[in-house]
């Protein structure tokens, strides 16, 4: 995208260095705005990379993770070999399988409801509620929804008036993912659904025109202009959730877990913040991390190269 | 452990009426007179990550009075360092002792240091101060000698000295203070004696629950330790605990018959909705406002947190009146045990290797003023003349500046004192008696003096230094074990398993290497006693 220049047409064939050297001359500026981010790719992102060794390691924090002896594989293998290792994997699969089950459509829905909506003022006021909670920070969020779901809560005392018994649905196990998945719904449906609003905006107004005359119904038109002028923003969406299937964050199930519900509410990443963090098994849980990226990254490709080969639209 | 009610009785009247003058402790410290201040200008950093951090109303410890004025009281310039806001204590000290980059003096408690100090003596991060410290460190290490349970708990096995640790100076008494609360207004409109036994707390939770509707509650930190277990003879509820018993073995509380006894008698409550439903999700200020609803009658709670129940009763008018309750004790009026401890801290203030030799006295004169006669009034008090003065009867009383603080007594002693949580000092009881009010003090004095002889033998006690392999070892097989006891000791309390299955489940515990856990433990506590 370099503008054209007089000097580039002349030398037929120039080393990559060079062109390189020349690049730079002509474009230094650029390169400069971009080097911030370089920067902060390998500070962030690929420095870190070397401190992986860390789970390949016995890590003693008077020598460091450098310094720490090799160890090869006996994390993992203890990890494995965990008793809690199936349940943690299969708890953490089935939050986030509900999760994107119920929550990556919903937001989807939302934004075609809203796009039907006649009155601007109505659909302003829809969105604004439907965005606040995101807002709420975690910790206040939760609070919520154990005072909610308390013996004396809402629903405990709605369940009452309807005859049943007062009781704590959050200590009730087969409440959990329940409660986990509604409460992530209401934080999040606002929020997820503006990235489809705005992607709503960008198709082309005539087709739904062209549509009207040819005389499409409101339900055709969003069958058959709105859903495929959305399915990019879907596909790549849906990639990008599939690559952070183990990613259930730990505030959330920390903040809602208690004893009667660890059996079904432990995932990885409270294990490996209870291992690492309270427990500073540092090695242990790089490994368990690792492990983690590992499976997110096979999914992520996995997700991408079905997309390819159905829709003929990835990430790459 | 046994004992007439009678001379229970006997026990709690003469502690309630001793209640109101603080009992005094002798504590025999040296002076620090014509040492302090030194004149030197050498720096000591000094990270602090729990205990005498800067109050919240302070920027940074130069507005803090406690920090700056330590400098002027030992005449040596202290470079402090705190944990910074949102900073957790554990994650600093990990990097910081990663990094290489050590302050002069750390201070902190928590398992990452106590528990490895072996290993870290022996990989030159902390200095043994062994052969120095009657010299540099004379009024501590007086302390120590004089009280063989301090420095047994502060010493290596092999004998060595390594830091400046906690302690209070009424002993266990403020070790102890959780305990049984009760609204005794209640008792009394139902004419309902005072509960002693736990049949007596069956009966007033009956009553409690059909005519107030409210059953046992209380936040769930404040018993998931040991709650009311040694009423059945247990030594714990739901944390993982070690205890020790009468022939000196290392033994797991839940895997006792009494613990399934506690567990059943916990279920039968829950059953009857004797037992608040929430209890697993409740937190302190969820309790406070069941205290104010009137939805509790009986709980289980800190000193602290009473206070504030008493309070919020009398802003709002209610009858409410909290009052401490004593133990619970058997049908047979035994009681093996009540929350309690050695009054040692856990945490220790150590000298790591960037101090150099030449800056070593500095350091250990610095942590020595805290146990002389002088250093022991400021850590608690603050600067005499300007937070505090002897009163008519010679006891330390705060001036004005401290007593009518706006943010409360209570917290204003935290900005002139460094004792109120822990430090590398000695914790004044009177320092407690002025902070708390009458009634928690009352409810403390009754959940200590008539249960002394059973608040701490039982501990596995704090200073014990296992070897660096067995941490690590007993850290894995811990983390497993933990989470088993936690989550089926809620599935009997519910119901949702049968006690039945206790012996299963103890067998499972077994297969977990609960054994060789308790081996490890075992190990380091022989070798703690044969110190």
């Amino acid at each position: 995208m370099t503008s054209a220049d007089a000097v580039s047409h002349l030398p037929p064939r120039r080393t990559v260095g060079q062109a390189l050297a020349r690049d730079f001359r002509t474009n230094w500026a650029k390169y400069l705005i971009v080097l911030p981010v370089l920067v902060y790719l390998f500070i962030f992102a690929y420095r870190p990379l070397i401190a992986l060794q860390v789970a390949f390691k016995e890590y003693r924090p008077t020598r460091g993770i450098y310094g720490s002896p090799w160890v090869g594989l006996k994390q993992f293998r203890s990890f494995f070999s965990d008793v809690y290792t199936p349940r943690i994997i299969r708890n953490t699969l089935t939050i986030s399988i509900l999760t994107i089950l119920f929550g990556f459509p919903a937001p989807i829905l939302l934004a075609l409801l809203l796009n039907e909506l006649r009155s601007v003022r109505f659909r302003r006021i829809v969105q604004t509620v439907t965005y606040m909670p995101y807002f709420i920070s975690m910790i206040v969020a939760m609070s919520i929804v154990t005072i909610y779901t308390r013996s004396d809560g809402l629903f405990s005392q709605i369940s009452v008036a309807l005859g049943g018994q007062p009781q704590n649905l959050l200590i009730n196990p087969r409440y959990f993912y329940p409660i986990y998945v509604i409460s992530d719904l209401w934080q999040y449906i606002g929020w997820n659904s503006i990235i489809y609003l705005a992607a709503l905006t960008s198709i082309d107004q005539e087709q739904y025109e062209a549509a009207r005359i040819d005389g499409a119904s409101r339900y055709k038109q969003v069958l058959h202009i709105t859903i495929p002028g959305l399915r990019p923003t879907i596909v790549i969406l849906f990639i990008l959730r599939m690559g952070g299937i183990l990613n259930v964050g730990y505030e959330k199930v920390l903040l809602l877990y208690s004893d009667p519900t660890f059996a079904v509410a432990d995932v990885i990443s409270t294990y490996v913040y209870r291992r690492g963090i309270l427990g500073t098994a540092v090695s242990y849980s790089a490994a368990v991390g690792l492990f983690n990226s590992v499976v997110n990254v096979a999914f992520l490709l996995g997700a991408n190269w079905v997309s390819r080969r159905i829709t003929e639209s990835g990430l790459f | 452990m046994k004992k007439r009610s009678m001379v229970c009785l006997a026990a709690i009247l003469c502690v309630m009426l001793a209640a109101t003058a603080a009992p005094a402790f002798a504590l025999d410290l040296l002076s620090g007179e014509g040492v302090y201040p030194l004149t030197t200008d050498q720096t000591i950093s000094w990270l602090v990550l729990e205990g005498p951090t800067v109050n919240t109303a302070y920027a940074s410890w130069e507005e803090s009075p406690f920090h700056r004025d330590l400098i002027k009281q030992t005449g040596i310039n202290i470079d402090w360092r705190f944990v910074p806001q949102g900073g957790d204590a554990g994650a600093i000290f990990n990097t910081t002792i990663a990094s290489g980059d050590y302050p002069d003096i750390l201070f902190y408690g928590g398992g990452l240091l106590t528990n490895n100090i072996s290993l870290y003596m022996e990989d030159g991060v902390i200095r043994d101060l062994t052969e120095k410290m009657p010299e540099w460190s004379p009024a501590y290490y007086a302390f120590l000698q004089n009280n063989e349970t301090y420095l047994r708990s502060k010493k290596t096995d092999d004998g060595k000295l390594y830091g400046y640790g906690f302690f209070r100076e009424g002993g266990g008494w403020n070790d102890s203070y959780l305990g049984p609360v009760v609204r005794k207004d209640w008792l009394d409109e139902q004419g309902l004696a005072l509960p002693v036994t736990i049949s007596d707390w069956d009966n007033v939770l009956k009553v409690f629950k059909e005519k107030y509707n409210a059953p046992l509650s209380f936040a769930w930190s404040r018993v998931q330790s040991t709650g009311i277990s040694g009423a059945f003879g247990a030594y714990g509820w739901s944390d993982t605990t070690f205890f020790i018993d009468d022939d000196q073995k290392v033994q797991l509380a839940q895997a006792q018959p009494e613990w399934r006894d506690y567990m059943a008698k916990l279920n039968e409550w829950w059953s009857a909705g004797l037992l608040d439903q929430d209890v697993f999700t409740l937190k302190d200020p969820d309790e406070q406002t069941k205290a104010l609803n009137g939805s509790v009658g009986l709980s289980v709670t800190s000193m602290g947190q009473m206070s504030n129940w008493r309070k919020d009763a009398a802003n709002a008018g209610s009858s409410a009146d909290w009052i401490g309750l004593q133990y619970p004790h058997a049908d047979d009026d035994s009681l093996a045990m009540v929350f309690g401890g050695y009054g040692i801290g856990t945490t220790v203030s150590v000298i790591t290797s960037a101090c150099s030799d030449e800056k070593l006295e500095t350091a250990m004169r610095l942590l020595d003023y805290a146990y002389t006669q002088e250093g022991f009034l400021y850590w608690n008090y603050g600067t005499q003349g300007l937070s505090w003065d002897y009163d008519a009867n010679g006891e330390p009383a705060y001036l004005p500046i401290v007593a009518d603080d706006p943010d409360g007594i209570n917290d204003a002693i935290s900005k002139w004192g460094g004792s109120t949580w822990s430090g590398s000092c000695i914790q004044s009881n009177l320092m407690l008696y002025l902070k708390n009010t009458p009634e928690s003090i009352a409810a403390n004095d009754l959940w200590f003096y008539p249960n002394e002889d059973v608040s701490a033998k039982w501990k596995y006690p704090p200073g014990i230094t296992p070897t660096a392999d067995e941490s690590l070892e007993a850290q894995d097989l811990l983390s497993t074990i933990e989470i088993y006891i936690k989550e089926t000791s809620a599935k009997y309390v519910t119901g949702e398993q049968s006690i039945d299955t206790f012996d299963q489940f103890v067998e499972t515990l077994n297969s977990m290497g609960l054994q060789r856990l308790i081996e490890l433990r075992q190990a380091a506590y022989d070798r703690f006693l044969a110190r």
